[in-house]
């Protein structure tokens, strides 16, 4: 979709126009490209010239305030992503993603390990990935099109 | 004043929707239709002429050539180009889609539709003409949205089903249609092509809290799942449908929007209504090339919209679908009768509406407007149906609603008009092909009542009086009627004196009768 390429020569619907609203922003052409976008920021990334640019979990990591401990990373960072704090289920899933039913502790330790050898790109890798996954997950949950 | 215009003006031409005409209210419905289930099969194609379509150099009324080459030097068409069809009409040089359509009879043109007290505002205008309000009323849903909400009141929860697996209307578009708004939601799902729909991931749904915050969330959540359920459906669907024109240009975006259409209705979906939306017809300025006035943007996007309908009804024909599917066009104003100095022209009243598909009524309704080089700068075409009147008879005789669920959706009555055939007919009656019979006329000339007497086959007639010079004046009736003898007797009490046509017609065959009237 074109921002350009407004759909009339009434331009794109204001979100304060009735009867729709904001509301006629989310539907099925544009759900999907939403989608995309997240894919695009978090994943495939998209190239400026030569670079391909995406967004740096450990960068975002840098804003939480206790990055040794899953929950508190779930909790800071869905702060920043949604309107309103998760509830206990949405959290034991985004946690899931990460841990895969390990205990809590296990992130602790992988990122302290991680944290000692910051240069060891298989560390680094594993890290980096857990985060992406767990961001990206953030960014398809129905409460980021309201943030 | 001319005899010829104080016809026109006294009888219906000009006059708000009802004087002359007959009610939708009065119209029957007819009674088999009740046997047919409460969503038939037809299918509505709208078509929005975004931005106000020139109409008359859409088609050119050529009694009036004269007169339209002083009052509109910058574009006149050169009138040895035109495509003449009948009513002494020309249609623009590019459009021999059309003309190939007329011909056929799958063309129908409604000449000066608008409402009363115009406004010239792109977005009013167009809110005017999708949510079906007066002029001065604003209404927050849109015609289609209501038409579809009375068999479906509850949508969009517990949508899909399997007893409506696909969505009730799809927007060709990135966003929704607002002529499907309804009351709680929109009642299209917006496909802009067939690679545009997937499915989105859904989890842990969060609290759905009681406030504002949660009735955004669980939008956003339901139209997810909705999503994902549909997108399945529409790309199943397509994979089972296809195209069988080769007459569909592959750059034109308009005419892939209607290869889309075709293969979806081929492919099974059980969509009613399907938008499109081709934009461009404000036409202020380089309407056309200042020495070649056939070329130019209208020309172009007149071309687009006429050779891009041409391969949907072809398509349509060939898979099959030829009584099913019924398109239909429109535009938020038509454009002033004096050109500008730009080569284009300015915002205006009314413009024609075309309808297409073999159901159509072919040819043309309505008169020519009469011009004089006297007229006024702003001066638009005047009115001579309510857009609503088209809607009305549309939702009557395409979709099978009666008189009550019609003034559900447009709030009013409106005329009737004889611009589909019966097409809603079981087949069985419609292969009962016998001729109307006779008909007796009397007394005539009439002075307040003519009675009239007929021996008919089986059928569902429109019985109407026409002018000598072609236009509407009165709807007699609209129904089913039994084979055997039928009287009954008109009131031309209002009609002034004057030569009319009695025009019956059925599925099948028309027949005309003159009578005068005289005090």
């Amino acid at each position: 979709m074109n921002v350009y390429g407004h759909p009339s020569v009434a331009g794109w619907k204001a979100y304060y126009q009735s009867p729709a609203y904001y509301r006629v922003w989310l539907n099925s052409v544009t759900l999907p490209l939403r989608k995309s976008l997240v894919d695009v920021l978090w994943i495939t990334g998209f190239n400026l010239g030569d670079m391909n640019v995406k967004i740096d979990p450990f960068a975002v990591l840098e804003w939480v305030s206790e990055p040794t401990e899953i929950n508190v990373i779930i909790d800071d960072v869905s702060r920043m992503l949604v309107p309103r704090p998760l509830n206990d289920g949405q959290r034991a899933y985004l946690k899931g993603l990460v841990l895969q039913g390990l205990p809590d502790f296990e992130w602790t330790v992988e990122y302290v390990d991680y944290l000692a050898d910051p240069d060891d790109p298989i560390k680094k890798g594993a890290i980096n990935l857990k985060l992406t996954v767990l961001f990206y997950s953030m960014c398809q949950l129905p409460e980021f099109q309201l943030s | 004043m001319k005899r010829r215009d104080f016809l026109r003006n006294s009888s219906f031409a000009t006059l708000p929707v009802l004087l002359g005409g007959m009610g939708i209210s009065a119209v029957n419905k007819p009674s088999f239709l009740d046997y047919i289930s409460d969503d038939n099969d037809k299918i509505l194609v709208l078509i929005f002429m975004n931005g106000g379509n020139d109409g008359l150099n859409t088609i050119i009324p050529m009694d009036q050539y004269g007169v339209l080459s002083q009052l509109r030097p910058q574009v006149i068409l050169p009138e040895n180009q035109l495509l003449e069809i009948d009513n002494n009409n020309g249609l623009h040089p590019v459009m021999s889609g059309f003309k190939n359509l007329y011909d056929d009879q799958k063309l129908g043109i409604v000449q000066g539709v608008a409402y009363p007290d115009q406004n010239r505002s792109h977005f009013r205008s167009t809110d005017i003409w999708q949510t079906a309000s007066d002029a001065n009323v604003v209404l927050d849903s849109g015609w289609l949205g209501r038409y579809l909400e009375i068999n479906h009141p509850d949508y969009p929860s517990g949508y899909p089903n399997p007893q409506n697996p696909d969505p009730l209307a799809l927007t060709i578009d990135y966003s929704v249609s607002e002529t499907c708004q309804g009351t709680a939601a929109n009642l299209s799902l917006a496909l802009a092509n067939e690679n545009s729909i997937s499915s989105i991931p859904e989890s842990i749904q969060g609290d759905i809290t009681d406030d504002c915050y949660g009735d955004e969330l669980g939008f956003v959540i339901e139209s997810i799942a909705q999503l994902n359920q549909y997108s399945e459906r529409v790309l199943s669907v397509y994979d089972a449908g296809s195209n069988k024109s080769n007459l569909y240009d592959p750059g034109s975006r308009l005419a892939e929007q209607l290869k889309l259409v075709a293969r979806l209705i081929d492919g099974g979906s059980q969509t009613k209504v399907y938008i499109i939306h081709q934009g461009g017809y404000d036409t202020h300025a380089q309407q056309v090339l200042p020495n070649q006035h056939e070329v130019g943007n209208h020309a172009t996007l007149l071309q687009t919209l006429s050779d891009a309908i041409e391969a949907f009804q072809d398509d349509i024909d060939q898979l099959g679908h030829t009584e099913r599917v019924l398109g239909m066009t429109y535009s938020e104003f038509g454009r002033r009768v004096r050109s500008n100095f730009s080569d284009g022209t300015d915002h205006g009243t009314a413009a024609p509406m075309f309808l297409f598909g073999s159901c159509v009524q072919g040819g043309t309704l309505g008169s020519n407007p009469e011009l004089d080089t006297g007229i006024d700068g702003q001066a638009g075409v005047e009115m001579q149906y309510d857009f609503r009147s088209v809607y009305a008879s549309v939702l009557m005789d395409w979709f099978g609603l009666n008189e009550s669920e019609i003034s559900t959706v447009l709030y009013k009555d409106f005329q009737y008009l004889p611009i589909l055939k019966n097409c809603l007919l079981p087949v069985e009656v419609q292969e009962e092909k016998l001729r109307l019979r006779t008909v007796e006329l009397y007394p005539n000339p009439a002075s307040s009542r003519v009675n009239v007497e007929v021996e008919l086959p089986k059928g569902i007639y429109s019985v109407t009086v026409y002018s000598t010079l072609g236009g509407l004046v009165k709807n007699v009736f609209h129904r089913s009627l039994e084979k055997g003898e039928h009287q009954f007797t008109i009131d031309v009490s209002d009609l002034i004196s004057g030569q009319y046509v009695l025009r019956m017609a059925n599925q099948n065959d028309v027949i005309t009768k003159r009578f005068s009237v005289f005090r």
